[in-house]
Order: C-alpha cells, then structure tokens, then sequence
C-alpha cells in the first residue's frame, strides 16, 4: 500500500514536470503577433457660424430737419467661425418707411486684427455704391479663425422736410459667407 | 417650484438671453452660404418748416358795407410749407385791420386755398394730409377779405393795418 503511494506520487510529480516543460517549450518558441491594418476614413465638410454679438443699430430721433446727419453709430458686430476660408459679402439698405428713406451708409472694419474693410450701400459721400451696393471680399478670412465684423452707420435727412415722413424706420445689415 | 425654476432658465438660455444670438451656421458645401442680419432702427419727429408771404394791399374807395379780397393764389398772400407728417393749417385774424389814428377797423376775414371765409376777426383751419413724394415747399394762397362798415364816417380814410396769424400743428398720424 506505502508502495502504491509512493508510485502514485511520483507519477503526480512526473507529469507536473512535463507540463511546466511543455508551456516553457511554447512560450519560448513564441507566438508571432498577428497584426492586420485597415483604413478608416472622415470628411469634415466646410462649416461656418455667424453669431450677431451686438445689435441693433439704433440712430435714434432725427428732429425732422433737413440735411441733418447722425453717425457714425456702432452698435452692430458679427462674429464669424469657420473651418474654412472665406468669402465676405455685407449688405444693408437705407433706413426705410414705406416710401421714405433715410440715405444711410455703412462701414465694415474687422476688429482684431483691426482693418477697415469698406463702405457699402452708399459711399463716404452718401452716393450710391457701384456697380454693386454691397461689399464683397474675396479670401477675407483664413480657415480655423474666429473673427468679428463692427459696422459703422451714418444716417441723414434728405433736402426737404417732406422727404421723409415722421415715424419709426428700419434696415438690415446682412453679412453672408461662402467658401471661394 | 424647482421644477418651474429649472424650466425657466432652461427657456431663458435657449432665448439667448445671454446676450449673443446666432444668427446662421451651416455647411458650406457646394456653394451654399451662411448669412446673419442685425437690424438697424432711427425715428424721425414731426417736422415742419414754413415761409410766409403776406396777402396784398385790400383799396376801399369808402362806401358803405363794401367788400374787398386778395386773389386766391400764391402771389397774392402765400403760405410756402415744407412738412414731413399730416398738418392742421390755421389762419386767423389776430389783430383785425385798424386805423392806427383813429383806432378804427374794418371787418377782416381770412381763407386758406379758396376756400370758405373766416368769420369775421376769427380763423380757418384746412387739413393737410402728408403724400409722399409730392415736390414741397406746398404752397397755399392766403387771402384776406375786408368789408366796410354800414356808414361813410365809420371808416375813417386813412391806412389800415392788420395781423394773420398762421399755425400748423400735427395731425393725427
């Protein structure tokens, strides 16, 4: 019986051994890695946001007289963020009620880095911007920016007292981007 | 209540109340743009601007209860009126025709545009609605009328002198 114990020890010892040496044999030949590469792909399309940080533009009380001018009035800014470079279009049209108007002119200027961009809708002199009203740059801001827009406006009675009825007037200014 | 708060400032955030608005973002993808608008105001007051002509000279020869007017038109009393809002134009005899001497006066009346008389050393009054775009100054006669009195030595001969007064006040608008 002791006998048959101690072979049955031995055997239990026996085999231990041999898996101790066959899980060494194994990780000493060693596995290669198996390594498999596939692409992956991703489009960012060209995106822009226009916040408008401050408005409205508000001239407040004209008296009524003729040729009487208020400006410059600065109260209209646009931020723009973009991924991409942009094209800058802004436009605006006179103060109007009904069939009266205020000639107004606007001017665009960037904020940092400060530059003036324009007039638009009327010149310096009140006269019409040509051939187009509106002020169109072209790659004005690079991608990846963040950039503000302030307007000036300047706003003035016509030659007559009745060239402009008394009463509440409006406009917009709009700056619309696109990539080039 | 905490409820309602949380709704409240949820709404308040999504009413940009903290002061940007975004005005437009999108993709720019095939042409496409992107615009933002601010909106610009002014308000313009009630404006009137006025030139006065004086009526011409009314020649009595001094009979009784005789009657005389300036022409209705401009070159004879005008009222030249550059406004920018609907008016309420009055003329009225402030100081009627008087003998500067004697103190004596002639029944005076006024008119506007050809239209009806004052009564007599009282006023008229013509509404002016505003149109846009007609050439301004407008100009409107301002006549005068004078009638003598019912016996020769009431109207003493001699230069008589009056004053017309001519207000224009907004009209409803």
């Amino acid at each position: 019986m002791e006998r048959l114990r101690r072979q049955l020890r031995f055997l239990l010892l026996l085999l231990g051994a041999v898996s101790l040496f066959i899980s060494n044999a194994i990780a000493g030949e060693g596995l290669p890695p198996v390594t498999e590469t596939v692409p992956i792909f991703a489009t960012v399309e060209k995106y822009a946001k226009i916040l408008v940080v401050v408005e409205p533009m508000d001239f407040g009380e004209f008296t009524g007289q003729l040729n009487e001018e208020i400006g410059p009035v600065d109260s209209a800014i646009f931020e723009v963020e973009t991924n991409t470079a942009l094209d800058l279009r802004f436009s605006a049209g006179d103060l109007k009620k009904d069939s009266s108007f205020l000639a107004t002119k606007y001017q665009a200027r960037r904020v940092l880095p400060t530059a003036l961009l324009g007039w638009f809708n009327r010149d310096a002199s009140y006269s019409p911007v040509l051939p187009i009203p509106d002020l169109v740059l072209t790659n004005a801001q690079a991608a990846g920016t963040i950039r503000q827009y302030a307007i000036n406006g300047w706003a003035k009675t016509g030659p007559n007292v009745s060239s402009q009825e008394a009463g509440n007037y409006s406009a917009t200014i709009t700056l619309t981007v696109s990539a080039p | 209540m905490r409820k309602y708060l949380i709704a409240l400032v949820a709404l308040a955030m999504v009413l940009g109340l903290s002061g940007m608005a975004v005005a437009g973002a999108g993709s720019l993808e095939g042409g496409a743009t992107v615009s933002g608008t601010a909106t610009v105001s002014a308000h313009v007051n009630k404006y009137c601007s006025v030139d006065l002509t004086a009526p011409g000279t009314l020649t009595f020869t001094g009979t009784i209860d005789e009657e005389k007017s300036t022409p209705a038109d401009a070159t004879n009393g005008d009222i030249a009126k550059d406004c920018n809002c609907d008016t309420n134009l009055t003329a009225a005899v402030t100081t009627p025709l008087t003998n500067a001497e004697t103190g004596a006066q002639i029944a005076t009346k006024v008119d506007i545009d050809g239209g009806t008389w004052s009564p007599i050393n009282g006023s008229v009054t013509v509404n002016n609605p505003y149109v846009y775009g007609v050439p301004n100054p407008v100009h409107h006669s301002l006549s005068l009328h004078g009638k003598l009195g019912s016996t020769i030595s009431s109207q003493p001969a001699g230069d008589y002198s009056g004053l017309i007064t001519v207000t224009i006040a907004a009209g409803l608008l």
